[in-house]
């Protein structure tokens, strides 16, 4: 007989939490299923149509039956998807209503062999609108066979007036891709930062206009970040000199994942952790944008203190609408809105009725404090970071430890700061000594003469580099960077 | 003794003593029939390894004398492959031991047996070569040492091979000498000549070492013994009398290297090698043929670096005609993970440029240690030069994936059948890792797995979305790399194999997820592609990323300049000095420190040209405990995340009801509780009560008792209730906590799921579970009486009557309508309660109905009706059932229905029974007969069984007193019954009004 002591622990299961039985409970999106389920159907049935339309007059039975079949199964497909078959042949990749065709390899290499086959004619893709006939199939096949006959008529299929067909040709440089491994490391942060803007501009946008599809490149993104950190490469520190050029939603939440990646290195090499880290950052205003709307996104204030109240729970919404409920999610929807809420403790009072917010929460909000100093959403004029860390270390609401932690990661005089040397050289600071004894000095990049001369090519010293008999020039001021009209970032480009 | 556990406790317990003053025993090594072996260090630090004589073997002069000159005989072996005998000496306790040199490494058998048997041909020819050059010394001073075998090869962390038991064959024969005079046989069979296994030690010489290397070679080549056999008898029969295989026979390998093998293994002694220097010079040509490097041994601090050695291969089908790659030579400690080489890898300098499956790139970080070596990334890889060789391996690895796979779809993952199957999976993967010096790589296409233009695995549905949904994601190469474990694998198999449909988080695709899992030894490649949408979305997202790129980029000078000018002479600003010193004194504030000397310091220091460091570092110094706390708790807590994320959850969908669009946070909520209430009811469960006890947390319930019902409501679907019902209709444990969760669960729910309800009444089975969704019908079915009329027609006997109540509870017109309905069920049991519910029970439809139900001409019928009627307290009977049993008839039933009708009674209206009962019990008849006897014997036992009145008591006293017109039968029953009331009145309270009588 078994005793109730021994069962209870099946019994307590449940206590175990419900999200770590959730891991991915999507429902996935039936039209793109079945768009890859039937694609290589329909690439075959152009294929087909196309090959026999080659050998045999137009007027041939076996090309008639294979048109009024094609016609069947395009028709077919756009009935079920909802749209027309879209087919684009970008080098050796074949996509069907921009899905990858999903195909076995003879019929893949068959539909390769299409889209060869169409680029002698000079397109790249081929699209059918829904409700296409037999005969339309047939002037299309027609076109197509002239073009590839005749190279005087190579455009015919180009130029060809048919009703629910169209082709045409993708420029290839817009494939292009960018192989970062040929960049430099500051050039590779330089660029990941200007692809994260880009991408995190859209997503508000979309945000914005009520769309909750947390795109997979977002989660790219701060993975990337993460791996560029590790290079230990100053320039990553130089973007938050960037910080007052971006304001926008997008230029906060890329400028405040990077702080939060270097804050949380100072704690933890994990990767994970700081990726998810990364990406509370890049969707800490995500509430704020759907508050918004599509109309007023662009707006850097809101005036309103019913708004600004909503804007923890319109996170909580967004973040949830966007990630859906398991581990990783649930946990960067309660980050971001902690972080969300405590900005505005003032209007709402501690989160959640006073429960201590999350840890990285914490370090969210403090590194989003800190983008305020730096960046004021209000427009006022930013202080210099240094100035900002001071303000940050007197604010009660930032846990002393976090700033101390950001201090040792940015340096006392942090990267991005304009100095003055008392010779009258400027310099701008590029992060901590290299030298581990010394990090609490700085390496600078000398841009400018004694005299006021742009310095060509700047010139590097390490603050904290052992002395020897050298003097190392005295910094006298810190410029304040309301009045940097130059261009601080390509200091650390170098 | 030193047998088994017990003499190795002995040994394990001397750990720790002191021998002779000066070596102290720090750990065992191994334990042995003559002797036990342990690491020792000296008091001058050095460290040996120590071989302890066993204490009853010490005590014989003769054995002593012999282990001492056997041991020595290595040293008569100049050679670094051999194992030097330092010093030798007596403990206090008379124990002589030996001083050897202390190895580091791993046993050749050790080796081979972590790769089903085999080892690299390179690494193979290495060791044999050494193996040849150690014997070639030996066998110049006339020592044969007899004993050769995997297990007696000992290869340093340095790449020494070191041969071990140099004379230990004879010392056992000296041990057992009072036992075995003769023929004792030395050796092991798997590695014995014909000479040894015949037992002719007049003809052991050194081509008795000559065919063990060929054994050896041969066993390591192909992973199998020359002989074939399955006890060391039968091996060493075969090996007595059978000339060994050709390891042509066996694998396909050079032909040079064949003839060396098979002419070791010749079964005439003339015919083998003459001397191990022949032999050594035969493989050094093949090594040279096959461009097989030497295995060099390196220093020692290369060794402890992790070093490989390059190395021949032997592909899973024991081809053997292809370039080497390196192996792994170092010691496990764990079974769990290596399977292969070290993390940290080197290469010889002089090895191939091109090595097996991927090309061996020297990637710069190859030499680091493995604590600074970054991960392993795909851009380290390069699968150009791929071989058929590697093709065909790989090639059968995943189409033992692939039948992997489909058994553990057909079967489950526990089926022995299927994890077999991953058994054999993986010890490919090991044994391919084994083969390489850099990883198994492969390219990924739409529809395959491929090695440059070869497709290597072109999976059918549903395993065709692999690779597929990999190329679609972005992943354009994919690699396992020396190291692997199996769980590793595992993981890494059911990651590619997932279903992104309907297993990936709407944020993750296969990169992401690579990226997450973190995996050591699986390396990946991929696009990245950020751009997005129609090409003129991608043209301007490239134009943004220039246009970002250049402002960084913009030479900004001449307004550096402007600037400088401008500002040189500075206006009103905080100077640094301040600044710096203001930060530090807030960052001070809680060190306990003066704030003012800490200002004042931060100022000198900027001051001055030498920084004051103790001041910045006290300043800024953060507790190394706090760092801990504060990288623990950045991980996720499961817990606190699930309660946060439900308070989370609930704000959400109260600004969303606000906003007009609460589905855009209830429909992810639901779309997680279908998903849990299918494969973990009881989770699906506790994420409803957390969320609805997350509105507590927002103050008074009542304020949120509409939202909280809405969105329960919304989160809760069709499929939901349908999941949780068929977990509550288990009758297991976790049955019954689903329907103890279902039966809350529908505390909260509106009515948004009667429909639902009502549609799967009929199919439930367990009666438990139907009582929660009657109590939610009665509760908020208003509306939907028709729907529950409409299931009176498939409903049975016991739903039926329970829907005739819900209906009753509603009490709304169209209840009354629906009531109606029931009164045509094919349950006759249901059309009573309802007619008795709408009529009364002077209903004429209601007698009818009984009626046509009692009198029914099959007894069993009848008898069912009874029972049915007590089942579903059809009360509205009672009336109907006293009237037919005082009817003349009921005496001619049978006695079984009459105790059934009586007992009906009883159950439906206590009260009126008994008193009918006492009314039959007394009614003596003159002509009354047998059947009129059985009765009122049926009732004086009913009532003997119910009754506590007094009245009943004094009735049935009376009955069995009389015998006039009762029978016999009839007063001992009521005799009986007087007996059973007795006691029962004796307890029961007083009526109030019989007070005064029992006065």
């Amino acid at each position: 007989m078994s005793s109730p002591d021994l069962e209870q622990p099946d019994e307590q299961e449940p206590s175990l939490g419900f999200l770590a039985a959730c891991s991915a409970q999507t429902s996935g999106n039936p039209m793109l299923e079945s768009i890859r389920d039937r694609s290589a159907e329909c690439v075959l049935a152009v294929y087909r149509l196309v090959k026999n339309a080659l050998v045999h007059a137009i007027d041939n039975e076996a090309v008639l039956t294979t048109a009024e079949q094609s016609a069947q199964i395009i028709d077919s497909f756009a009935d079920e998807v909802g749209v027309g078959v879209t087919i684009t042949f970008s080098g050796d990749t074949i996509f069907v209503c921009g899905q990858l065709l999903r195909a076995s390899r003879k019929i893949y290499e068959a539909c390769l062999e299409l889209g060869k086959l169409f680029a002698r004619i000079d397109v790249s893709e081929v699209s059918f609108g829904r409700q296409l006939s037999k005969d339309e199939l047939l002037q299309f096949a027609q076109a197509v066979a002239t073009a590839v006959r005749d190279p005087e008529r190579r455009a015919a299929l180009l130029e060809a007036k048919i009703n629910h067909v169209s082709a045409r040709r993708i420029e290839p440089v817009l494939e292009r891709r960018v192989d970062d491994s040929s960049l430099t490391v500051p050039q590779q942060v330089l660029r990941f930062y200007a692809v994260s803007l880009m991408v995190m501009r859209e997503f508000y946008e979309n945000v914005a206009g009520g769309t909750t599809v947390l795109p997979q490149r977002v989660k790219r993104i701060s993975q990337r970040l993460v791996a560029l950190a590790e290079s230990n490469d100053p320039t990553i520190l130089g973007l938050s000199a960037m910080a007052t050029t971006h304001r926008d939603d997008a230029g906060r939440a890329v400028q405040g994942a990077v702080l939060a990646v270097v804050l949380g290195r100072q704690v933890t090499q994990h990767r994970v952790d700081l990726a998810r880290l990364a990406m509370a950052a890049l969707m800490a205003d995500i509430g704020r944008a759907r508050v918004l709307g599509a109309d007023n996104r662009t707006r850097l204030m809101i005036h309103s203190d019913a708004a600004e109240r909503r804007i923890p729970a319109a996170t909580a919404g967004a973040c949830l609408a966007s990630g859906g409920v398991n581990l990783p999610a649930a946990l960067r929807t309660v980050m971001v809105t902690e972080s969300a809420w405590l900005e505005r403790v003032d209007l709402l009072g501690a989160p959640f009725g006073g429960l201590t917010p999350f840890q990285p929460s914490q370090m969210l909000f403090a590194v989003r404090r800190l983008l305020e100093r730096l960046a004021p959403r209000d427009g006022t004029s930013p202080v210099s970071p240094t100035e900002a860390l001071s303000l940050l270390a007197e604010d009660a609401r930032v846990d002393r430890s976090l700033v101390k932690l950001l201090v040792r990661a940015l340096g006392i005089i942090p990267a991005g700061t304009v100095v003055e040397f008392e010779t009258g050289e400027w310099a701008v600071v590029l992060g901590p000594s290299r030298h581990p004894q010394a990090w609490h000095m700085p390496f600078v990049s000398l841009v400018t003469h004694p005299g006021g001369a742009a310095m060509d090519p700047p010139k590097t010293i390490d603050l904290g580099a052992p002395s020897d008999s050298r003097v190392l020039p005295r910094i006298v001021r810190i410029v304040e960077a309301a009045h940097n009209r130059f261009n601080v970032t390509q200091s650390f480009l170098g | 003794m030193h047998d088994g556990d017990d003499g190795e406790q002995d040994c394990q317990a001397r750990i720790g003593t002191v021998l002779s003053g000066k070596w102290t025993l720090v750990g065992l090594l191994g334990v042995g029939g003559m002797a036990a072996v342990y690491s020792g260090r000296h008091r001058n630090g050095a460290v040996a390894a120590i071989k302890l004589l066993h204490a009853e073997l010490s005590r014989h002069p003769e054995i002593r004398q012999r282990f001492l000159r056997e041991a020595y005989i290595a040293n008569k072996v100049e050679h670094p492959g051999c194992v030097k005998v330092l010093d030798d000496d007596i403990t206090e306790q008379g124990e002589l031991y030996l001083v050897m040199e202390l190895l580091r490494g791993s046993s050749v058998e050790g080796l081979a047996a972590r790769n089903a048997g085999r080892l690299p041909v390179g690494l193979t020819l290495g060791i044999i070569e050494q193996l040849l050059s150690v014997l070639e010394k030996a066998h110049e001073v006339g020592i044969v040492h007899r004993d050769l075998k995997p297990d007696n090869l000992f290869l340093t962390d340095e790449r020494q091979l070191k041969v071990l038991d140099f004379g230990i064959a004879r010392l056992r024969e000296g041990a057992d000498i009072k036992q075995t005079a003769t023929g004792v046989l030395m050796g092991t069979p798997a590695f014995m000549a014909p000479e040894q296994a015949l037992g002719r030690t007049e003809s052991i010489g050194q081509c008795t070492d000559i065919w063990a290397v060929g054994g050896i070679l041969f066993t390591l080549l192909t992973g199998r013994g020359v002989h074939p056999g399955t006890s060391p008898n039968e091996m060493m029969i075969n090996a007595a009398t059978r000339p060994a295989q050709s390891l042509a026979r066996v694998v396909q390998a050079p032909i040079s290297l064949v003839k060396v093998v098979d002419r070791a293994l010749e079964f005439e002694v003339a015919q083998r090698f003459a001397t191990a220097a022949d032999m050594r010079a035969a493989l050094l040509q093949v090594m040279e043929e096959l461009g097989v490097p030497l295995l060099t041994p390196v220093s020692k601090a290369e060794g402890s670096a992790g070093r490989v050695v390059v190395a021949p291969a032997v592909s899973p089908e024991g081809s053997l005609g292809r370039v080497p790659v390196a192996a792994p030579v170092r010691e496990r400690s764990s079974a769990q993970v290596p399977v292969a080489a070290p993390a940290t890898q080197a290469f010889s300098p002089e090895g191939p440029s091109r090595a097996g499956l991927a090309t061996a790139v020297l990637a710069p970080n190859a030499t680091l240690s493995a604590a600074q070596r970054p991960r392993a990334s795909g851009a380290d890889f390069d699968v150009a030069a791929a071989t058929p060789e590697d093709s065909a391996a790989l090639r059968e690895l995943f189409t033992a994936m692939e039948r992997a796979l489909v058994t553990n779809t057909q079967y489950g993952k526990e089926h022995p059948e299927v994890v077999r199957r991953f058994e054999r999976l993986f010890s490919l993967v090991a044994s391919g890792l084994m083969r390489t010096d850099i990883g198994l790589v492969w390219n990924v296409t739409p529809y395959s797995f491929s090695l440059g233009s070869e497709s290597i695995w072109e999976p059918k549905p549903p395993f065709d979305r692999v690779p597929y949904q990999l190329f679609s994601d972005g992943i354009r190469m994919l690699g396992l790399v020396p190291g692997l474990g199996q769980d590793e694998f595992i993981t890494f198999l059911k990651l590619i194999t997932l279903d992104p449909a309907t297993e990936v988080a709407p944020e993750d695709d296969f990169v992401t997820m690579l990226w997450d899992a973190d995996f050591e030894h699986v390396v990946h490649q991929a696009i990245d592609s950020f751009a997005e949408g129609n090409q003129e979305q991608r043209a301007n997202f490239e134009r943004g990323v220039e246009d970002i790129v250049g402002l960084a980029q913009f030479d900004t000078s001449l307004q550096l300049e402007d600037c400088w000018q401008e500002l040189r002479k500075p206006k009103a600003e905080p100077s640094p000095v301040d600044t710096k010193a203001r930060l530090l004194r807030c960052l001070s504030g809680g060190y306990g420190g003066d704030a003012e000397s800490f200002a004042k310091a931060a100022a000198m220091e900027l001051e001055g040209p030498t920084p004051s460091d103790l001041v910045m570092k006290r300043a800024l110094e953060v507790d190394g405990a706090m760092l801990r706390v504060i990288a623990t708790r950045l991980g996720p807590d499961v817990l606190l995340t699930g309660d946060r994320f439900s308070r989370a959850a609930v704000m959400a969908f109260r600004d969303a009801e606000l906003s007009g669009n609460p589905a855009s946070v209830a429909g992810p909520l639901r779309a997680a509780i279908d998903g849990l209430s299918l494969a973990a009811p009881e989770m699906a469960i506790a994420m409803i009560e957390q969320i609805a006890k997350a509105f507590e947390s927002f103050g008074s319930l009542n304020e949120f008792e509409g939202s909280r019902a809405a969105l329960i409501g919304a989160m809760v679907s069709k499929r939901t209730i349908e999941h949780l019902l068929a977990g509550a209709e288990r009758t297991d444990k976790s049955g019954e906590a689903t329907l103890r969760g279902l039966t809350t669960v529908l505390q909260y729910l509106d009515a948004t799921h009667v429909p639902g309800v009502i549609a799967v009444l009929t199919q439930l089975t367990r009666p438990e579970v139907l009582a929660p969704l009657i109590a939610y019908l009665g509760r908020l079915a208003h509306g939907h009486e028709d729907a529950i009329a409409a299931q009176f027609l498939t409903a049975d006997e016991e739903l039926g009557v329970q829907l005739v109540r819900v209906l009753v509870t509603l009490a709304t017109p169209a209840a009354r309508a629906s009531i109606m309905v029931a009164c045509k069920s094919p349950h006759a049991v249901v059309r009573i309660e309802a007619l008795g519910q709408i009529e009364g029970a002077s209903s004429e439809r209601l007698r009818t109905e009984l009626r046509s139900l009692l009198e029914d001409k099959t007894e069993d019928v009848r008898v069912a009706a009874l029972k049915a009627m007590v089942l579903h307290q059809i009360r509205i009977a009672g009336p109907y059932l006293v009237l037919r049993i005082k009817s003349s008839g009921f005496d001619k039933l049978s006695k079984a229905e009459k105790r059934e009708a009586l007992a009906t009674v009883y159950a439906l209206a206590p009260q009126r029974a008994e008193a009918l009962a006492l009314e039959l019990a007394a009614d003596s008849q003159l002509m009354g007969g047998d059947s009129h006897d059985v009765t009122r014997e049926l009732a004086a036992e009913v009532l003997g069984k119910h009754s506590r009145s007094p009245d009943a008591l004094k009735a049935l006293r009376e009955i069995s007193g009389k015998r006039w017109g009762n029978s016999d039968r009839v007063r001992a029953t009521a005799s009986v019954a007087v007996e059973q009331i007795e006691p029962r009145t004796k307890t029961a309270p007083a009526p109030t009004q019989a007070g005064g009588r029992r006065a």
